[in-house]
């Protein structure tokens, strides 16, 4: 079957990249081929949960890291195959277990080592509670369950990578800023989280990307 | 002309309610109203011989759309409606349905496998072009239409009952 040229159309029709002369004419289109209607009225949904649930759909997923061409370093590094290296470790360990008798052993847990600094406490969580999927109107709080020795709190309020808002609070309630609601659009996916921190500022604990969108 | 009315109605009334949803908004209750006007309209002309062929049935239909489009959203007539005290929330079960039609497809987009949802991602989320998906995957454009085309098939298959 001859794909209809107009196919190619139907992506940035959806997506608002055409002008409006050409939308035009696209819709003049699909009013008279049913095909690329039937594929446009398809598309469309899948378009519109993607965008209005792309937050919880692909939460926080890296962007994929670009195929790199094998460069000439590359290739050199493939000849020095990891086994003939294995053996030479191997016979200089022994060779130091004859002639100087020191076993290498694994490197030692430092007195200075401490696993807090800027690390999360393993098994530490803060839950968020709300807001959470799809709300009647702009949320007037942002709440969640409390953190053992917490001392405060940041919540941070994200529209794609786009920080919108943040702010601390002692409290595990927090009101935005009236300016903050009032700029908070229908129908676009933001998403939120809080971070508890103890009294000398260490992360206790973040929560998982929270979504919410306010319906049209 | 000889037009089967009832086809026109079967065959456009989809066409014409998406146009109308679109225009309006998804959520805006008066879109059934307006669609049936439309229709409606077209169907009077095409009675009445004001369709003479001069354009396909399709253009004819959409002009009529087009036309009331741009009235409703300057205002200056409101779709006639049967209950005084109709106001502008959307349809619960309409909206139930939309929700609930919405949550399967979410879930079969959450099934793909990841190089499927990866060029779903880059090119619906992140409103990439094709040529940015390309190089962000490695891949050329092309395979990326050759993706969005396929993950959109997969999901089809998926939610078919």
């Amino acid at each position: 079957m001859t794909k209809c040229p107009y196919q190619s159309k139907i992506d940035p029709y959806l997506l608002g990249k055409l002008g409006e002369a050409e939308s035009a004419a696209f819709e003049d289109h699909y009013f008279n081929c049913p095909p690329c209607f039937q594929e446009t009225f398809a598309r469309n949904e899948l378009v519109d949960v993607i965008r209005d649930r792309g937050a919880i759909l692909f939460p926080a997923e890296a962007e994929p890291r670009p195929v790199r061409r094998e460069t000439a370093w590359d290739r050199w590094k493939s000849i020095l195959t990891p086994r003939p290296w294995a053996a030479v470790a191997a016979a200089a360990a022994l060779i130091l277990v004859v002639f100087v008798g020191v076993i290498p052993r694994s490197t030692p847990v430092g007195a200075g080592f401490s696993p807090i600094d800027d690390a999360t406490v393993r098994g530490a969580s803060v839950e968020a509670v709300s807001p959470a999927g799809v709300l009647a109107r702009a949320p007037e709080s942002f709440s969640w369950k409390g953190v053992a020795g917490a001392a405060e709190y940041a919540v941070t309020l994200f529209r794609g990578a786009d920080i919108v808002w943040t702010a601390a609070s002692a409290d595990i309630r927090i009101a935005p800023p009236e300016q903050v609601r009032a700029g908070l659009e229908s129908g676009t996916a933001y998403v939120w989280q809080v971070k508890a921190y103890s009294a000398q500022g260490t992360l206790l604990a973040s929560s998982a990307r929270t979504a919410f969108t306010i319906a049209r | 002309m000889d037009i089967d009315l009832d086809r026109l109605v079967a065959q456009f009334k989809p066409v014409v309610g998406f146009k109308v949803k679109k225009a309006l908004g998804w959520g805006n209750p008066d879109w059934e109203d307006v669609t049936n006007e439309i229709l409606t309209q077209a169907i009077e002309k095409v009675r009445s011989g004001e369709f003479r062929g001069d354009s396909t049935l399709g253009t004819f239909i959409y002009t009529i759309a087009s036309r009331r489009i741009v009235d409703y959203v300057r205002r200056k007539t409101r779709p006639l409606r049967g209950a005084p005290e109709s106001g502008a929330l959307p349809d619960p079960r309409e909206e139930l349905e939309r929700e609930q039609g919405a949550e399967q497809l979410a879930a079969a987009v959450r099934s793909l496998k990841p190089r499927f949802r990866e060029v779903l991602r880059l090119y619906y989320y992140e409103d990439k072009s094709r040529e940015e998906v390309a190089r962000a995957l490695g891949i050329t454009p092309a395979q990326v239409s050759e993706r969005v085309n396929y993950a959109q098939k997969l999901l089809r298959k998926r939610l078919r009952p």
